[in-house]
């Protein structure tokens, strides 16, 4: 048995990250170098993006009359909220995953991060990441059905 | 500093990621990616809008249907997420 080709293998030197490009529903491709974050339960994109990509709901997640699909989510800044829109592509290298679920939410500029790669992707995936050497490795995981992990 | 016009008024040279960060640091980019990786990751790209703010910098580039965006370097505060 042959093990699964790598989709990635990168160096880093603070903060893990991979560049990720996005299919929308309107079939636009935005590209993000997106900052891998295991422990958030979603994936992030800004607001604008969401919009740029077709789902134009998302634009408007601040509106008094609730949107579908807004939820409320912890941070260490406090309670938050974000529209769910579920991302028709995500390609990673040779990875590629079809309706990933994506939370429009806009990360702090200051950061430096337009996208987090979060659990919504990376359950899909086998991730490796080695502080000690600065390197990461990204790949398809066998998932059993059912898994709801 | 090159100054891009709205969706890039200026034709750049292809140019490796380290080198825009480098031209660009600390402003965030949108590129034209024009080489990949063995991972398909960008390597090479054209700058086509820059700006120290993100939104500013999705108004320049709205008419393209691809583009990669990027903050060049790395955030100059310590990181807690």
């Amino acid at each position: 048995m042959t093990s699964p080709l790598p989709a990635v293998e990168r160096k880093f030197q603070k903060s893990p990250t991979v560049f990720c490009r996005l299919t929308g529903r309107n079939s636009a491709v935005r590209e993000y170098r997106a900052l891998i974050v295991p422990t958030a339960e979603f994936c992030v994109i800004p607001k604008v993006d969401a919009y740029r990509l077709g789902y134009h709901e998302a634009a408007g997640a601040d509106a008094r009359v609730p949107i579908p699909n807004t939820i409320t989510f912890a941070s260490y800044m406090g309670y938050g909220r974000g529209t769910v829109i579920k991302i028709v592509r995500v390609d990673i290298g040779s990875l590629s995953e079809g309706d990933v679920e994506f939370l429009a939410f806009d990360p702090l500029q200051t950061t430096g991060f337009d996208m987090i790669l979060g659990r919504s992707f990376l359950r899909f995936m086998h991730l490796d990441l080695d502080f000690a050497s600065g390197s990461l490795r990204l790949e398809r995981a066998a998932i059993p059905q059912g898994n709801p992990h | 500093m090159s100054s891009t016009g709205a969706g890039g008024g200026v034709q750049a040279d292809d140019l490796p990621l380290p080198k825009i960060s480098e031209i660009y640091k600390d402003r965030w980019v949108a590129i034209v990616v024009t080489e990949r990786d063995q991972y398909s990751q960008p390597v090479k790209g054209r700058v086509v809008a820059d700006d120290v703010d993100r939104y500013r910098l999705r108004e320049k580039t709205a008419k393209y249907d691809e583009i990669c965006f990027f903050y060049a370097g790395e955030s100059s505060y310590r990181l807690l997420l």
